[in-house]
């Protein structure tokens, strides 16, 4: 589930990028809008076909109206932060690269995507662009060496679709424990919490950093991943993509509740059996 | 002290990570005896000799050759037989020859040496007792430092065959397996152990020894510098000078760096190693190095690097409101820039979950100003504006970020646990020059 407290300059181009869509659904002229981004499936497969009447969504337990409920049809920014660090070298290293190198072959010409790489140090080599070839070559580029600073990461990874209307996804790699970062895993979870980009992690199986990266895609209403092998890279990165596509996007303009603190989230479907993925909350302001 | 090049730090960082274990030495050296020895006992200790005779101390000389072929069991085997040696030196007329006493408590046996052999061991007690007691005791400790140090560089052999007598290797927080332990330290630290304060009182005082106390103030700042881990040595430095203020602020700051995540996180895998190599939870080391550098700043109140690193040891344990005026009483003194940098970004930590946020943007901004081209000045400040609401700012810090080359990207922040290893060279040098200054010319 993700949120944005909009500005109304940002409620202006969210309006823009949705006439662009098949849907033609509009935002709530309020100066202030919470997006919530809910994965909603029965047995196993997402659900179609819902609008803004089928959802329940309490606010801190207060009902609130969903004004849009949009399903495939804004473009999607992929945020890629990944793992270079020392650890990341030879086979392991060209499974992520081929990974990447996958999922940005699997984005459409209006989504976007950027790169942020982390050893002890961040780097952003390619911000958000819709030319994919450019995020490739920088994967292409990126030198592994160093220790990890995956907190310092995911928190330039939050951010770097932060002035941008489309929903964002932060997919992370990490092969092992933060070993270098100033910022903590607990001003990470914060600052998801007031963000709203969706966090799909994966890390190899019993990797020190996977505790954390279950809390804050738990937080953010994703997903973490261990995985076995990282030839299974590329088939997740394109299955993560292909959920986060089939998620929807509600927009409410809160009402009974207090700007301020956090809020707990509820989503549910009306009438129907169906599992709702979505964050748990959000930091007001 | 000046402060180190990029290129320097970069080499810290990139140190591969290592523990010694030394739990059970006496085990290994019983089991290792049945390899085949190029060398007699007694041509060891011959070697041994020639070499402390040889060797000046704190240059890289060919003595530190010397040991280039012992094995770990040899290392273990010239402990007794220096023993031996050191008993005929003190009293030519000894003849009954015990094994040192066992640091598991247990009696002691005896060694039996051939007519022989004792005829050498005499001869060489002789030339030993001709450097002077002491004298060769430290000599022979500090012929080992420097033959790790200026020489191999490590403690260790690769091919492991024992997981009782090891140096466990970690890097970027994964371990990379361990290798065989060779005894360089350990003897050094024997030698030591020998040293008398009154030559007609046959106790052994190490503890009376102000150049023992520099050599294990040398030897822990060694460990925080390469980021090379013999905890039992340390400890025993503190044994021995509880109440000294820098051999408790050096322990404080090592147990500081073991509660580190780059320590911590394979020892999660590895309980066994963890016990050995004497290294607790993170949460115990920072309790251990509170209590420390508690202690220093109780006996020593201007110790200001000591103040930071205790600041920043209450503040990893959620005490930010104690751990914010140590860090301000250290950066009123301290001079260092780096140490002025790590005292900002943790001032400006604690005054943030205090609340004090014009405080914390003040305090991280000065980091920033210090370190321009360092991140976590700039990923902190990035933070505290995106928790206040002013998603601008924070994203024109990001940029700032991302406009710095990878390469020029330069943090002191990342060699932290290092920082103390900078004393290592001028103390190194400082005991070298203590003993030449003794040797006979």
């Amino acid at each position: 589930m993700s949120w944005r407290w909009c500005v109304a300059a940002m409620a202006t181009a969210l309006g823009a990028a949705v006439v662009a869509a098949a849907q033609q659904p509009t935002f709530s002229s309020r100066l202030e809008a919470v997006r919530v981004d809910a994965l909603v499936t029965e047995g196993g497969q997402p659900v179609r076909g819902l609008g803004p009447g089928d959802f329940v969504v309490l606010d801190n337990g207060t009902p609130q109206t969903v004004d849009l409920a949009s399903f495939e049809t804004l473009p999607v920014n992929v945020i890629l932060a990944l793992d270079q660090s020392k650890s990341v070298t030879g086979d392991r290293l060209a499974q992520l690269q081929d990974a990447a190198r996958t999922v940005l072959r699997a984005l459409a010409p209006r989504d976007q995507a950027a790169l942020v790489t982390f050893s002890h140090r961040v780097t952003l080599p390619q911000a958000l662009t819709r030319d994919s070839g450019k995020v490739v070559a920088a994967v292409e580029a990126a030198q592994p060496g160093g220790e990890t600073a995956l907190f310092d990461a995911v928190y330039a990874g939050l951010l770097a679709g932060l002035n941008d209307p489309s929903r964002n996804l932060v997919l992370v790699f990490s092969d092992g424990v933060d070993t270098a970062s100033w910022l903590t895993p607990a001003q990470i979870i914060e600052t998801a919490k007031r963000g709203d980009a969706v966090v799909y992690a994966l890390s190899p199986k019993d990797a020190g950093s996977a505790p954390f990266l279950r809390d804050l895609a738990d937080q953010t209403g994703g997903s973490a991943f261990e995985v076995d092998s990282l030839q299974q890279l590329s088939s997740r990165f394109v299955a993560i993509l292909e959920e986060f596509r089939h998620r929807y996007l509600l927009s409410y303009s809160p009402k009974g509740v207090q700007p301020g603190g956090w809020h707990k989230l509820e989503v549910r479907v009306k009438n129907r059996r169906a599992t709702v993925k979505a964050r748990p909350g959000y930091i007001g302001r | 002290m000046q402060r180190p090049a990029v290129g320097r730090r970069a080499r810290l960082l990139l140190a591969v990570v290592c523990l010694a274990a030394f739990a059970v030495v006496e085990a290994s050296a019983q089991t290792e005896a049945d390899r085949p020895q190029k060398y007699s006992r007694l041509q060891r200790l011959e070697q041994w000799t020639t070499a402390v005779e040889r060797h000046e101390p704190g240059q890289a000389d060919a003595a530190l050759n010397t040991f280039d072929d012992w094995s770990p069991s040899e290392f273990a085997e010239f402990k007794i037989t220096f023993w031996a040696t050191l008993a005929l030196a003190r009293d030519p007329a000894v003849r009954t020859f015990l094994r040192p006493p066992l640091p598991n408590g247990r009696p002691s046996t005896q060694v039996f040496y051939s007519r022989g052999e004792l005829r050498q061991l005499l001869a060489v007690a002789k030339r030993l007792k001709a450097l002077g007691e002491n004298h060769m005791l430290r000599r022979g400790a500090m012929l080992h430092a420097d033959a790790v140090v200026l020489g191999a560089g490590t403690d260790s052999r690769g091919g492991s065959r024992r997981s009782d007598f090891f140096i466990y290797k970690f890097d970027d927080g994964q371990g990379l397996g361990q290798e065989e332990a060779l005894g360089q330290w350990d003897v050094a630290r024997f030698l030591l152990e020998q040293i008398r304060q009154d030559p007609r009182d046959f106790r052994p005082k190490p503890a009376g020894d102000d150049w023992v106390r520099r050599w294990y103030r040398t030897l822990i700042a060694y460990q925080l510098s390469q980021m090379h881990f013999m905890v039992a040595d340390a400890e025993r430095g503190l044994q021995l000078f509880p109440s000294d203020p820098e051999i408790l602020f050096f322990e404080g700051v090592l147990h500081e760096a073991l509660a580190s995540p780059a320590i911590q996180e394979p020892l999660r895998k590895s309980e066994e190693v963890r016990r050995s190599a004497r290294v607790g939870t993170a949460g115990s080391e920072f309790d251990a190095a509170e209590d420390l550098l508690r202690r220093v700043v109780k006996l020593a109140p201007d110790f200001a690097e000591a103040r930071l690193h205790l600041g920043r040891v209450l503040a990893e344990q959620g005490q930010h409101k104690e751990a914010l005026p140590e860090l301000t009483r250290a950066l009123a003194v301290i001079k260092n820039q780096d140490l002025q940098y790590f005292g900002h970004l943790f001032a400006g930590r604690s005054a943030a979950v205090l609340g004090q946020m014009p405080a914390a943007r003040e305090a991280f901004e000065r980091a920033a100003a210090l370190r321009p081209a360092a991140q976590s000045p700039l990923l902190a400040l990035s933070q505290l504006a995106y928790t206040r609401g002013d998603s601008a700012e924070a994203a024109a810090l990001l940029a700032r970020l991302a406009e710095l080359p990878a390469l020029e990207l330069d943090d002191p922040w990342w060699i932290y646990n290092t920082t103390v290893g900078r004393f290592f060279g001028p103390s190194h040098q400082e005991i070298a020059e203590d003993l030449r200054k003794e040797m006979p010319r």
